[in-house]
């Protein structure tokens, strides 16, 4: 019994983190309606920016994470205006959301998101060609002990963290007026329009939050590690697009219950089957969300903008 | 448009019976010479040089082969950015030498091509690690698939966990 | 010298033939309007399979590259089947999740035979080793190539023999307006499952013969960057003809990589290029009306003014058909 306590609560901590990482994503769908590969390299690319200054001028943690959080944010405005700028004219229509299956801007929208995730992946690694990268480190060394239970703080930290995060951020969409401005123009780009709301504005806004947060992220989970290597990227998307996908795209609550699903399906998978099972765990879980037959009904038409 | 798929269907069906009729490969005693990989990475690049010994089954050293030394990296398999070069006898008997210019640190697969008087091709996976100044580091034979640490367990993971 | 460099043209141009192989698979995918990020699991799961065929039962190599097509015809079709309803955003993600999956059960599959050279066979995360068969048979690099580029002709000739039937154009229809083809009797999900079959099948093919050029496979080879890639290429090259996707295989492996024109920049020119193509040219290079062009141009030159009016386009996309072409 204990043994699955704790492997339960090992999985909901790493959750913490899988859940940060689905935020973003989620979030980043919600205001373009538009799934962005790119993100896991932006991430990286981040990062990266973030240990070079580390590494070259020994720079403070603080500082690093400034760095990290900036630097997501303005290679996600490169992205942004270089795949999805062009979609959203074509979005202005009456419809709430375009149906996904015929709608080949979408495709062509995801598609090149992915050759930008190529070229941010090569310019992270031209920048530290190194396979492991020195990262400011705040992990802790000792474990507490809670009765039978171990628990590592700095994961609990963060963990925490991303609770409170993913609770503040959609308790200010449903509850403030900023939230539910940012929400309409989500969910029905022309209404928000002819409110007089700042559509384009917002959009770019909650993007580039979105970003930000992304790179809050990366930076929460690498403080942990100590260290930043090239698979970072492929990691943080795979991770986040689980998370994401199993609490539904655009939804605040959905990427952190989706983050602790995952985790904690990832713990006992791995005390189950090994580090192997651990990974089929996760995308066989993904997969089976996805082609699951309930959703058939839903399958063609994906739910729009962002909710708490 | 179904008929040229039935003529394609009965020309590959055709091939293959043609070619099964010999039946399989007999069983030979194995001539394969024994390959033998030692390689030390040194300055930018950076840059791979390795010692190759080559015998025969008996433990006879093989002269006069003509070797390739290749390099791939196993997340990348069609990158061709590392030029095959030529291993060169060093001598002794048995013993080649050639030199990569690799790009990346990293786990490496590391192609030896032996064309005569056998033929063979050989892959090992190495990791090569940075090496500092005019050092030469040894590059250690790594587990495929091993692409360091996973995030979010970095300092491995807790001792209770599994 | 000559002799490395030559014997490296050959392995390059042995590579963009298989690469090709993959990315045709890629580009029949999005012709029936699907990304699909999961084709690397096919080319995996054929040149595992052709390697099992060859270096553990012995087949001939034919007949082992033709069970690798059709275990991945299989695969693909199994792979459709409940994936068919989703949309393309949903699908892209399902593939890339079966992807991974595909590669991750390969790292865990353990079958090897002993033999008097020592064990043979996939050995999980360590790869398989000693497919040989290239080498017992004493075929060369030469005649590999050309073995492997017989093999493309041959899947493009298939291809292009079909644009104009009205397979081809029921395929292209169903990539542009799945409903509008539905409404024309022509059942959009049997032609999915079709596609994914032989799209299936090609990739396996492209992955049998990588498997015996390289007697050499991991599973870490077959990541998703390997199918991220091929749909590249395919978009790149143009959708319009299935020679699109070589030409994207060639001006990647081709003239960036070969060259070294912009070492170290050849993901980043890549990548940029297929965005900015995707802003403005979202068919690709060789789109449909590109290829209408050239193909009106080429019969006017090869037969002559009035014969070439009169002469239908080569380009399904165009072309309506008022009989069926035999």
């Amino acid at each position: 019994m204990t043994a699955f306590l704790q492997l339960t609560l090992d999985g909901l901590i790493d959750g913490g983190a899988y859940a940060l990482v689905g935020l973003g994503l989620s979030l980043t769908f919600g205001s373009l309606r538009r799934l962005n590969l790119a993100y896991g390299a932006t991430a990286m690319l981040a990062a990266y920016c973030g240990a070079w200054l580390h590494i070259q001028h020994q720079a403070p943690v603080w500082l690093v994470a400034l760095t990290v959080m900036v630097a997501a944010t303005l290679i996600g405005g490169y992205v942004e205006g270089l795949c999805f700028a062009r979609t959203e004219k074509n979005t202005a229509s009456t419809d709430a959301a375009p149906l996904a299956g015929a709608d080949g801007l979408e495709v062509v929208a995801l598609a090149s998101s992915f050759a930008i995730w190529m070229q941010l992946e090569q310019l992270a690694v031209n920048l530290l060609p190194r396979h492991l990268n020195a990262f400011p480190s705040l992990a802790t060394e000792q474990d507490w002990r809670l009765g039978e239970l171990m628990i590592r703080p700095d994961r609990l930290l963060l963990a925490l963290l991303a609770t409170a995060l993913t609770l503040g951020l959609a308790a200010w969409l449903q509850r403030s007026r900023a939230g539910l401005s940012w929400r309409a123009c989500a969910d029905h780009r022309l209404a928000a329009h002819l409110v007089g709301m700042p559509v384009a504005r917002l959009k770019s806004v909650g993007f580039a939050a979105a970003c930000a947060l992304s790179g809050l992220a990366a930076t929460a989970i690498l403080l942990l590690d100590g260290q930043v290597t090239p698979m970072f990227g492929m990691w943080v998307l795979l991770k986040g697009l689980v998370a994401a996908m199993l609490g539904g795209l655009g939804s605040v609550r959905g990427a952190l219950w989706g983050g602790l699903l995952l985790g904690v399906s990832e713990s006992h998978a791995q005390a189950l089957w090994g580090a192997w099972g651990r990974e089929f765990a996760t995308y066989a879980l993904l997969f089976l969300v996805l082609v699951a037959p309930w959703r058939r009904h839903r399958s063609d038409r994906l739910v729009s903008g962002v909710h708490a | 448009m179904t008929r040229l798929l039935c003529h394609l269907f009965k020309i590959v069906a055709l091939a293959n019976l043609t070619m099964a009729l010999p039946g399989p490969v007999a069983a030979q005693t194995s001539d394969r010479p024994q390959v033998g990989l030692e390689c030390v990475s040194y300055g930018r690049g950076p840059m791979l040089e390795c010692l190759i010994d080559l015998k025969r089954r008996d433990g006879t050293p093989l002269d006069n082969a003509q070797i390739t030394l290749g390099a791939i990296m196993p997340s990348m398999p069609m990158a061709h950015t590392i030029k095959p070069m030529k291993a060169a006898s060093t001598g002794r008997p048995g013993e080649y030498k050639g030199t990569l210019t690799l790009e990346m640190l990293g786990v490496w697969s590391l192609d030896v091509d032996i064309t005569g008087p056998v033929r063979e091709k050989v892959s090992r996976n190495l990791l090569i690690n940075v090496c500092k100044g005019d050092a030469r580091c040894a590059a250690s034979p790594a587990k495929a698939g091993d692409k360091g640490p996973e995030p979010g367990h970095g300092h491995g993971s807790s001792g209770h966990k599994h | 010298m000559s002799e490395a460099l030559s014997a490296h043209a050959i392995g390059l141009s042995s590579d963009m033939a298989i690469m090709s192989l993959l990315a045709l698979s890629s580009y029949l995918m999005l012709l029936v309007g699907r990304v699909s990020f999961g084709q690397q699991a096919f080319f995996g799961l054929g040149a595992y399979a052709a390697g099992v065929m060859t270096a553990m039962f012995h087949l001939p190599l034919l007949l082992a590259l033709s069970i690798g097509m059709a275990i991945g015809a299989l695969c693909s079709w199994l792979l459709a089947l409940p994936t068919l309803h989703l949309s393309g955003l949903h699908y892209a993600v399902a593939t890339l999740a079966f992807g991974e999956m595909a590669r991750i059960a390969l790292s865990g599959w353990h079958w090897q035979l002993s033999t008097p050279d020592g064990p043979v066979g996939p050995a999980g995360i360590d790869g398989f080793r000693d497919i040989r068969w290239l080498l017992e048979n004493d075929v060369t690099p030469g005649a590999y190539l050309a073995l492997t580029l017989t093999a493309l002709v041959l899947v493009l000739a298939v291809l292009m023999r079909a644009e104009p039937t009205r397979l081809g154009i029921a395929l292209r229809m169903t990539g542009q307006d799945p409903i509008l083809t539905n409404t024309q009797g022509i059942g959009v999900a049997a032609l999915r499952l079709f596609t994914a079959a032989a799209a299936g099948a090609i990739a396996a093919l492209g992955g049998g013969l990588y498997a015996h050029r390289t007697t050499y496979l991991e599973p870490a080879l077959f990541d998703p960057m390997l199918g991220v890639h091929a749909v590249g290429y395919a978009l790149l090259g143009g959708l319009g003809t299935a020679i699109g996707p070589l030409v994207g295989v060639i001006f990647d492996l081709g003239l960036l990589e070969a060259t070294q024109l912009f070492a170290g920049w050849r993901m980043v020119i890549f990548g940029g290029l297929v965005a900015l193509f995707l802003r403005w040219r979202p068919r690709g290079l060789l789109d449909e009306a590109l290829v209408h062009q050239i193909s009106q141009t080429l019969a006017g030159f090869l037969l002559g003014p009035s014969a070439a009016a009169a002469h239908p386009a080569n380009s399904g996309a165009n072309a309506i058909p008022l009989k069926e072409r035999p």
